[in-house]
């Protein structure tokens, strides 16, 4: 098949995606509405996980603190004056915050960027160390943000949260940012740093004799999954409308993880496909439980049952069936051209 | 501040101190034994507290014999974990027994939010603990001198074992070099199922008086202590027990004065004590007593 | 002229000095075999070259440029290329990505001008994949190019192995035993080879080898080692007849073993 042909498969299968997106936007269910949202919010951090875990090799446990900044930086540059003042009742928010508003979309911009900042500072001390000590810092630092979220009263207003935020995000916003997410991942990968971040994974001795710069190569790929993790939580923090130090805890960082690990470490297709699973298969489980929680997010004690199922398919998975459901395998149109011929010969 | 309060705190501190330290040693000995980030370790520390409350509340038994159920229960579970998630990867990147790893520490975290449920339950605090003793003009509780007295007899007991037995051989053995040990016919499976024992009835042991210094008990309270003590493992250098004990001291110590000298910092302590990881991990990588690296 | 030159390089891990006051000058285009027993300290030089080992005392020069305690990658960057003793190829990685990965030292775009793939990344992408297959034709490698590297047979690796070397675009090339596991056609064929790049690259050869009837044919200056310490050194002739060195070896074998 050649190349144009492909082109030409592409834009016929985004226009009919939009065109999906649109009639979704318009016509479904709030409901389901609401889950393919979060449906694409897990395909931004699932894929973005996957650049730091399964193309570079390194292991961030770091997605719920890098999304909490983003959620909060966001939130707080994109709400009104009004609304930050009846936020803040116990203490008032500090000055150049208290006036400030700024589109939604550059909001987000603004809080990818600071997750990336954020990134930067807490990868570059462990990645010149080695990976093994990537995971368990980053778990920390996932913690201490939420420390110190919830310390910072005249700015993130403490343990109460931001209530009553608006609602920008929808389908177009959503979907918008995951195949965003997508397209800046896969050509990254499929580049030239994309083959340096693999070699990294490979066999990093053999890597830096080949001339790649170890530290600058790993701190790309952390950081530019970190922003990307910043965009998703400004997304999601808008579609929740409410957000405190507690919306974004470990459990979620779990959740994400599974995505990566369930669809294939290395595999771009694996974390759309489980990104998708995963948000509906939240929802489904959600009936066989109690229906107390609010939406797949924090985990009170009732809705227990739900992540145990969940952690227990993480952990057969991990043992069993290490690969995931793709491994390292991509979609593409050779490849579904490809087994149809197969199966009709 | 007075010297009577000061040394108040320090006497806290020190008993903090061991208990991080008795954790980070968990983690320190499976680290240097299967390079392992054991990352389920603060959810064993956890389940510990459940199987004596449990112990003491179901079973009716009397304490102390909880406290003896607790730790056995606890072994089980830490050699479990090892037998069932770590050894079918033993071969494999060390990225899928990280991954195993997290997903148990997951896994356990869930079961007992399901099981336990997950509100706080309180920790019976047997009365006589609860006493306080005016030393001096120094005031202090019986369960700080009793973390201390039970600290140091473990940790002699630990150094005996691991320096004149066998099976402390066999684990010095493969924390130097894994593949050589096992060519020299030491039994690879129960000499890792034995540390894991180790590190568990450690994790019990500091479980329980961590417990009744800070008397509630709920499924993620592993989380904080298990993060701490591994950060104190690393400051003073993964694989080192002495190191492990003396970043325990430091944390404990960080955290005590902070609390006593700026009260209203006191929510930042966590914070305070990851920027000193990160700080470490630049200056001195290795931590303070880690092995240099041959590079 | 000098191209490499080591002075007085010293290694010591703890108590044990595995390399002891080592020189070495390689002029350029020259072929010079780093011969001795197991454990001599030869694999250990080559990773005192690359800084993959902090050298303890002593200079690595290149070119009259000191590049002691150099970043590895940036000593690679500089036109120093090595293989490794136990293959150590990105397995996953296809044949040819192996080798273009090689490469990416050279890249000049930015991440973003990657990404985006703008008609400056376009351009060099292009010459990368030229550069890459015309590497492994000169090899005899281009059918496997779509194969995972580690699903090579060993001879083909090791070929592999070199010409991902050869990407890096270097001046001196250190090949670490290229023939272990060869038999004695392959070995042949090896020879000829490195001759054949060696020419073609204008290369600079430093050559660790067992094989002793390679190492006698094709190098041009012989330097032997025994526990870190240089015992002798001259052209293979004389090498051959040095009673150091045959002592040396009786411990481990005959010299052609």
């Amino acid at each position: 098949m050649d190349r144009r042909m492909k082109l030409i498969l592409t834009i016929v299968s985004l226009l009919v995606f939009i065109l999906l997106l649109w009639l979704a936007e318009s016509y479904m269910d709030p409901f389901i509405k609401r889950i393919l949202n979060v449906a694409a919010i897990y395909v931004i951090l699932g894929v973005s996980l996957n650049l730091i875990n399964g193309f570079t090799g390194q292991f961030s446990l770091g997605h719920a603190g890098f999304m909490s900044l983003g959620a909060y930086a966001s939130a707080l540059l994109y709400m009104s004056p009004a609304l930050k003042a009846t936020n803040f009742f116990i203490e008032p928010i500090i000055w150049p915050l208290s006036e400030i508003q700024i589109p939604f979309f550059f909001a987000l911009l603004v809080g990818g960027a600071i997750a990336a900042v954020a990134g930067f500072a807490v990868g570059a001390p462990c990645l010149r160390v080695g990976g093994d000590y990537l995971a368990i810092v980053t778990y920390g630092f996932a913690e201490i943000i939420r420390v110190i979220l919830n310390n910072l009263q005249n700015i993130t207003n403490g343990p109460l949260g931001l209530k009553g935020l608006p609602t920008y995000t929808n389908l177009y916003w959503s979907w918008g940012w995951a195949l965003f997410t997508i397209f800046f991942i896969k050509k990254l990968v499929d580049s030239s740093y994309g083959r340096a971040l693999k070699s990294i994974r490979e066999d990093e001795v053999a890597a830096e004799a080949m001339g790649v710069n170890l530290f600058k190569h790993k701190t790309l790929a952390f950081v530019i999954g970190a922003f990307f993790a910043g965009i998703g939580g400004g997304l999601l923090g808008s579609l929740l409308m409410t957000i405190d130090p507690n919306s974004f805890n470990i459990s979620l960082t779990f959740q994400i993880v599974m995505i990566v690990l369930l669809g294939g470490l290395g595999s771009i297709t694996g974390s759309v496909v489980m990104g998708v699973s995963i948000a509906f298969l939240m929802e489904l489980l959600r009936f066989v439980e109690s229906p107390m929680t609010i939406f797949g997010l924090t985990i009170p004690g009732i809705s227990g049952m739900r992540m145990l199922i969940f952690a227990l398919i993480l952990v057969i998975t991990v043992i069993f069936f290490r690969r995931g459901l793709f491994g390292q395998k991509e979609f593409s149109w050779d490849w579904i051209f490809r087994s149809k011929r197969r199966n009709a010969e | 501040m007075s010297p009577d309060v000061f040394l108040q705190h320090l006497v806290n501190g020190i008993s903090l101190g061991f208990i991080f330290g008795l954790i980070a040693i968990g983690y320190t000995l499976v680290y240097g034994v299967v390079k392992l980030v054991n990352f389920a370790h603060g959810d064993v520390f956890m389940m510990a507290t459940f199987f004596v409350f449990y112990g003491f509340t179901l079973f009716m038994m009397p304490w102390w014999l909880a406290v003896i159920f607790g730790i056995v229960v606890t072994i089980l579970l830490g050699v479990g974990i090892e037998r069932i998630a770590y050894r079918p990867l033993r071969d494999a990147p060390r990225i899928s027994s990280l991954c195993a790893a997290i997903g148990m520490s997951f896994l356990i975290q869930n079961i007992a939010t399901v099981v336990f449920g997950g509100r706080q339950k309180s920790f019976y605090v047997p009365p006589s603990l609860t006493t306080t003793f005016v030393i001096g003009g120094v005031r202090i509780q019986a369960i700080t001198i009793a973390t201390i007295v039970v600290s140091v007899i473990v940790l002699l007991l630990l150094t005996f074992l691991i320096k004149r037995t066998k099976m402390g051989l066999a684990m010095r053995a493969l924390s130097v070099d894994f593949d050589t040990a096992k060519l020299m016919g030491i039994n690879v499976n129960r000499t890792i199922a034995f540390t894991f024992a180790i590190g568990s009835a450690l994790a019990a042991l500091s479980a329980i008086l961590w417990a009744l210094r800070y008397p509630q008990i709920w499924p993620f309270m592993g989380v904080f202590p298990g993060w701490r003590a591994f950060t104190a493992a690393i400051i003073g250098g993964i694989g080192s027990i002495v190191g492990a004990l003396f970043g325990g001291f430091m944390l404990g110590m960080v955290t005590i004065l902070l609390v006593a000298f700026f009260p209203e910092a006191a929510g930042y302590r966590d914070a305070i004590i990851f920027v000193l990881l990160v700080v470490i991990l630049l200056v001195k990588p290795t931590g303070l007593f880690g092995e240099k690296k041959s590079r | 002229m000098s191209l490499l030159k080591l002075e007085h390089v010293t290694k010591r891990f703890g108590g044990l000095t595995a390399v002891s006051d080592f020189n070495l000058d390689l002029q350029e285009g020259e072929l010079v075999g780093l011969i001795g027993p197991n454990g001599a300290g030869k694999t250990t030089i080559f990773n005192l070259i690359t800084n993959t080992y902090l050298v303890s005392e002593g200079k690595v020069i290149l070119g009259g440029k000191d590049i002691t305690g150099m970043k590895t990658d940036r000593i690679t960057a500089e036109g120093i290329a090595r293989t490794f003793q136990n293959i150590r190829l990105f397995g996953e990685l296809t044949a040819l990505d192996n080798v273009r990965t090689a490469f990416h030292l050279r890249l000049k775009s930015s991440v973003l001008s990657a990404v985006f793939g703008l008609p400056g990344y376009r351009k060099e992408e292009k010459e990368i994949d030229d550069k890459a297959m015309l590497l492994l034709k000169t090899l005899g490698l281009e059918k496997y190019k779509d194969d995972l590297a580690g699903s090579l047979p060993y001879g083909l690796q090791r070929k592999l192995e070199i010409s991902r070397a050869l990407a890096t675009n270097p001046k001196v090339l250190l090949l670490d035993e290229p023939a272990a596991g060869m038999n004695p056609e392959e070995t042949l064929a090896l020879a000829a080879l490195i001759m054949r790049i060696r020419k073609e690259f204008n290369l600079t050869v430093l050559l660790i080898e067992h094989d002793m009837s390679l190492v006698m044919s094709i190098c041009e200056r012989i330097v032997v080692l025994d526990h870190g310490v240089t015992i002798a050194r001259g052209l293979p002739k004389e090498i051959q007849n040095n009673p150091e060195v045959i002592t040396a070896y009786l411990g481990t074998g005959d010299l052609y073993a």
